[in-house]
């Protein structure tokens, strides 16, 4: 007969297994969130650099940070050489590395942040970072065009709101021929609505693509898709649901080097579920108001397993 | 023993009391400034107006307790908070009494600093919050202020009734999106007969259009009406000031409080302090100096943790400086 201490192990260790399980298929909060707004992360191919959107809401103050990770924890984040100045966001690493793109309405100082978004990009340099350069036409156009993604053929994504497309912001792709983007093309029905559709982002293969979109019959606001590629076209996306998206906004998202979590930027509060069960005092107030889950957006993760995308 | 040497150091001490007495007298108003506000100025930095979403506030008669809003970055879910003005300083905030758990904003004091007004999502029963809005009150008892008081109907309604202001004769002026099917957000007035709201009237066409009026802050002789309004002809830019006289009854056309308080920014929520000498409104949502040339990531955090973030702050002008005719 099991001794009673030795079937309590049992017990603990099973409930242990069961409360990771959990956690495993819940989206968290990841380190480099605070009360401010951040969002839009994007991972070296070694996954030890991470670069980031840090800004404010209400303003056109928005630059790029990158944190390292050192011993198993992600460093104070410093600005990126090319930022600082002017508004940018949205950075994305080319699958080498080589590469860093974002957007940024630079070089306007409007203060009413209804500047016009243009992609750029940064190359790899014995010193860093080079110099920014836009990236021209085809692909910056008079409209906006924000939100680059890279494959490993080269291949842009991007969000535009020029004219000819399906209502807001639809995602378009340029093919990189001769070191050339070629003229940009709506990535059709499958992704694109009347709604606002962005953030394309890519699993290493290239076949499965989560984007964002504020289109009817979501959680509300903003939410996560994914659309597989068979046959060489986009079956129609499907939401995420519940693990990923909720009522707030979820958006931008991203996969870990490893594919092993998708990253995203929600600006959900944390620990509203009704009402506060007791009044708060003046310094739980403030940090409260001051702390990531306040409604500034922040990155979360989930295990990409967690979201069953193989089950139809 | 000289008794001069010890007189003299006293009489020295006297004199350097008196002088900066003097000093602590000019200070011993709350908000009053020594010089001319002839430009809008943030109203006191770090306490009142800080890194955080700071607006909406109420003085107290003798404008030694200021109730304001501290709210999320979104700008939603408030908390009313207190701040008194003691040896010369205005006190580190506490949450009001009567605040701290649901969504509170917009506090505004009865003439007589009896009853505290103010909007509220907390449920008449039960525990879940509202999905619109309505007015409350707190009435001055020898403990303190009372448990809150729900309006009834005709005031507030199933969807948003918000911003109250009151006449010294309790005639309550207030938003309401009754209609805003038609109309979007609209000014609304109560006369209070017999201890009771029972009629609600549309402020005229002088002062509603079919966008968003809102904020309406009445003076205690019903004289001057200061509102917002969003997108008219003459705006600055998203919601401006305007101001409203009632001669006779009848409203004068509404006017833009102009440039120098108006921008392309969002300006909101104006009121004349008790003393009638100062403006105060908020002002926010965006506006912030870019920096003129790279920074740091350390500056950054030092603008996001100042009252130059772009979140709101309360700001203090002048009267006279305002064209405001009081």
């Amino acid at each position: 007969m099991m001794k009673p201490i030795l079937f309590l192990c049992c017990i603990l260790s099973a409930l242990a297994l069961v409360g990771a399980q959990t956690q495993n298929n819940q989206a968290q909060l990841f380190a480099l969130s605070t009360g401010y707004d951040e969002g839009s992360i994007a991972f070296s191919p070694d996954g030890q650099t991470a670069y980031f959107r840090k800004g404010i809401a209400w303003t056109n103050l928005s630059f790029i940070v990158f944190s390292k990770l050192s011993n198993g924890r992600w460093t104070e984040p410093e600005m990126a050489p090319f930022s600082g100045r002017y508004r940018d966001s949205e950075p994305f690493i080319a699958p080498d590395g080589q590469r860093l793109f974002f957007s940024s309405s630079r070089v306007s100082t409007d203060r009413t942040a209804r500047s016009n978004f243009d992609i750029w990009a940064v190359e790899k340099s014995a010193s860093g970072w080079s110099e920014p350069v836009n990236l021209g036409s085809p692909v910056n156009s008079a409209a906006q065009e924000t939100s680059p993604s890279v494959t490993a053929d080269g291949a842009l994504y991007f969000d535009s709101s020029r004219p000819g497309g399906r209502g807001g912001l639809d995602i378009y792709f340029a093919k990189l021929i001769d070191g050339k983007y070629t003229e940009p093309e709506n990535l059709g029905e499958a992704i694109n609505s009347a709604a606002f559709d962005a953030n394309a982002c890519f699993d290493a293969r290239g076949e499965r693509l989560f984007f964002a979109s504020n289109r009817v019959g979501g959680a509300g606001s903003w939410d996560l898709y994914v659309s597989v590629r068979r046959n060489g076209r986009w079956e129609a996306a499907r939401n995420l649901g519940g693990a990923v998206n909720t009522q707030a906004e979820e958006r931008w998202p991203a996969l870990s080097p490893d594919g092993r979590y998708l990253f995203f930027t929600s600006n959900r509060r944390i620990d509203d579920s009704a009402v506060a069960k007791q009044r708060l005092t003046y310094s739980q107030l403030v940090n409260k108001l001051r702390s990531a889950g306040n409604d500034s957006s922040d990155i979360y993760r989930i295990e990409l397993s967690a979201l069953k995308l193989d089950q139809p | 023993m000289n008794i001069q040497r010890i007189v003299i150091p006293i009489m020295l001490a006297l004199v350097a009391a008196l002088a900066f007495g003097g000093v602590a007298q000019r200070r011993s108003h709350p908000y009053a400034s020594d010089a001319p506000i002839t430009e809008p100025q943030i109203f006191a930095e770090g306490v009142i107006s800080t890194a955080d979403f700071d607006d909406y506030l109420a003085f107290t008669p003798d404008g030694k307790t200021v109730y304001f809003t501290k709210h999320r970055p979104s700008f939603s879910s408030g908390t009313i908070v207190i701040s008194h003005f003691k040896n010369g300083k205005w006190t580190t905030p506490e949450v009001a009494p009567f605040s701290g758990q649901y969504g509170d904003e917009q506090p505004c004091l009865s003439p007589d600093g009896e009853r505290l007004f103010f909007t509220s999502n907390r449920p008449v029963t039960g525990a879940t919050p509202r999905r619109d809005a309505d007015i409350w009150y707190v009435e001055k008892t020898a403990k303190g202020w009372s448990e809150p008081v729900h309006l009834d109907a005709p005031v507030n309604t199933d969807t948003y009734d918000w911003h109250p202001s009151v006449t010294s004769d309790g005639t309550l002026y207030f938003v309401s999106a009754r209609q805003a099917e038609k109309r979007a957000n609209n000014i609304y007035r109560s006369r209070l007969v017999g201890g009771k709201y029972s009629s609600v009237e549309m402020l005229p066409d002088a002062i509603n259009t079919d966008r968003h009026d809102m904020h309406p802050w009445i003076s205690a002789d019903e004289k001057i009406l200061l509102f917002v309004s969003e997108g008219r002809p003459d705006s600055f830019g998203q919601d401006d000031l305007y101001v409203s006289y009632n001669r006779n009854g009848a409203w004068s056309p509404a006017k833009n409080l102009g440039p120098k308080i108006n921008t392309m920014f969002y300006e909101y929520s104006a009121k004349i302090s008790p003393d009638g000498k100062y403006l105060f409104y908020c002002h926010g949502f965006g506006d912030i100096k870019l920096p003129d040339q790279k920074v740091s990531y350390k500056e950054l955090l030092g603008i996001f943790n100042s009252a130059h973030n772009g979140f709101a702050n309360i700001y203090q002008i002048d009267l006279a400086a305002t064209g405001i005719e009081r």
